[in-house]
């Protein structure tokens, strides 16, 4: 289980650094784009200047957005930051892969925020197979049909509801408890080295 | 596997979270819950690990239009949209279209349009023109209209540009149009299907369809097009005045009020001709005798589709839903 790295609550100075950006003041706002890029920046290391860039900009409007919709964050603001930034670099390989502009699979764990997670000793080929295998062990029909329906033939959870008949939130729900499956599967394989589970 | 305590809900936003879809309030409240609850963190980490890798391995398999994969033929026509997107078909690759889909604010109102558009209060009521429409709007300082379309240009450049970062595929209200980015100049076919299995061509307009001011039908390389054009422009018969039109509508009449929009582009012109083939093959739809089922429809598109891509075609699509 992630071992969370960061206080729950705010601190004080925090909060006064949050309503200061919130009033408009420039260098509290500046501060929090920093705070988000600095907690994110590692991650994108194998990432070009521009790409990098981009993901800032991204960060820095995210950031900003939040801050003038008016709504607090809560908790430690670090890990609000830190889960923000995540968010924009999330977004921005999910759109390199589907411009098929991502190669290299460590490029997609590093970056979803996995550094140490076996699925990179594999290769695409492995792993692929390996998902498919994983795919059709998943117990749960309902489960295995939503997860199919995704990520083998491209449907969108409300165009899966339609076809299963469903409410969507339970869609969504079918594919996360599947995709928890095929994760545990998919490391129990690489850690026998690709042996049935 | 551990005992899975997290609830439908928590995985419903463990999913929407990751692909995008909370409005900032929500979107803050799974922060704070990613900040301060292990295993609702944990299970975000690991979802959103095998659906990147998921989607990654998809785009390997074979080639597909949303960048997710597709097994065989005929499930290839389950892929229900297509945005930033590659379509392949015949075995050739074919030209790259960069699709948005936005809808279009209420338009009877230049101001209230404006407002859904973004553009700030003072800027939001155009020239002396629509003061003369309508005597209750509020007095404010005459601003021509080139200065309100100028802001306005803005405003919808701005809603273009994010709409095909996020390769917005989906849009609600009962008037949308499409944005999209081409790789070279090109010339386009909007067709539209619906949820009877109804085909039709929206762009260029059918005779006998006057859209005002609609697009010419070239479209250069690297910029972003409107159609079936922009929602304001100037009116080129009054000067002082401006014309809008909100988009291509969705039907009132249809039981499940949703539509998809087959951009379809080419480099060479779309000549009469070509026109005149592409209805012929869209009068052949079974119109308003379609049970809505996906994979009726899926199957439709994917026909045409093919069809489109024989005579040098590139398609993308995007959904709109008045509901």
């Amino acid at each position: 289980m992630l071992t969370l790295t960061h206080p729950p609550k705010q601190t004080d100075a925090d909060a006064r650094l949050w309503s200061a950006a919130s009033a408009g003041d420039d260098e509290a706002r500046g501060e929090l784009v920093e705070r988000a890029w600095r907690s994110t920046e590692m991650r994108l290391r194998s990432f070009s200047a521009d790409d990098r860039e981009e993901i800032r900009q991204e960060i820095a409007k995210s950031v900003l957005h939040a801050v003038e919709i008016g709504h607090a964050p809560t908790s430690n603001l670090n890990a609000f930051l830190e889960w923000r930034g995540r968010a924009e670099v999330t977004a921005f390989i999910r759109l390199r892969i589907r411009q098929r502009q991502v190669t290299a699979l460590d490029e997609i764990v590093h970056a979803a925020g996995s550094p140490d997670s076996p699925l990179v000793h594999a290769s695409a080929r492995e792993l692929d197979a390996m998902v498919q295998d994983c795919s059709d062990r998943i117990p749960n029909d309902d489960h295995r049909s939503a997860w199919c329906d995704r990520y083998l033939e491209g449907l969108e959870p409300r165009e899966i509801a339609v076809r299963r008949d469903a409410n969507t939130t339970v869609v969504r729900a079918w594919i996360s408890r599947a995709a928890k499956f095929v994760r545990a599967c998919l490391r129990r394989k690489l850690a026998t080295g690709g042996g049935d589970s | 596997m551990s005992q899975d305590r997290l609830t439908d809900q928590d995985h419903d936003l463990i999913v929407r979270y990751a692909h995008r879809e909370l409005d900032e309030a929500a979107r803050l409240d799974v922060e704070r819950r990613l900040a301060t609850d292990e295993e609702f963190a944990t299970a975000f980490e690991d979802f959103l690990e095998v659906d990147l890798v998921s989607e990654y391995l998809a785009t390997q398999r074979q080639p597909t239009r949303t960048g997710l994969p597709i097994r065989g033929l005929a499930l290839a026509a389950a892929v229900i949209v297509a945005i930033a997107a590659w379509a392949w078909f015949g075995g050739e690759p074919q030209k790259s279209i960069r699709l948005a889909i936005v809808p279009t604010p209420p338009t009877e109102e230049l101001a209230e349009y404006a407002e859904g558009i973004g553009v700030p209060e003072p800027r939001r009521v155009p020239a002396s023109a629509m003061r003369s429409v309508d005597p209750n709007l509020p007095a404010v300082k005459p601003r021509t209209v080139e200065e309100f379309l100028r802001v306005v240009e803005d405003a919808e450049r701005k809603r273009a540009e994010e709409s095909l970062r996020a390769a917005t595929n989906r849009a609600t209200g009962r008037f949308v149009t499409l944005r999209f980015l081409a790789e070279s100049d090109c010339s386009a076919v909007v067709i539209q299907l619906d949820t009877t299995g109804t085909l039709r061509r929206r762009f260029p307009a059918p005779e006998g369809v006057f859209v005002f001011g609609e697009a010419d039908n070239r479209f250069a390389a690297g910029k972003t097009h409107v159609l079936p054009r922009p929602v304001v422009i100037a009116n080129p018969h009054r000067p002082d005045r401006v014309a809008a039109h909100p988009g291509f509508d969705v039907p009132s009449d249809l039981d499940d009020p949703r539509i998809w929009l087959m951009l379809c582009v080419r480099d060479e012109p779309v000549t009469d001709a070509l026109l005149a083939e592409i209805d012929a093959k869209l009068a052949t739809s079974p119109d308003g005798e379609f049970e809505p089922t996906a994979e009726r429809i899926d199957a439709a598109r994917a026909s045409l589709s093919e069809w489109l891509a024989e005579r040098g075609f590139s398609v993308g699509t995007a959904t709109a839903s008045a509901n």
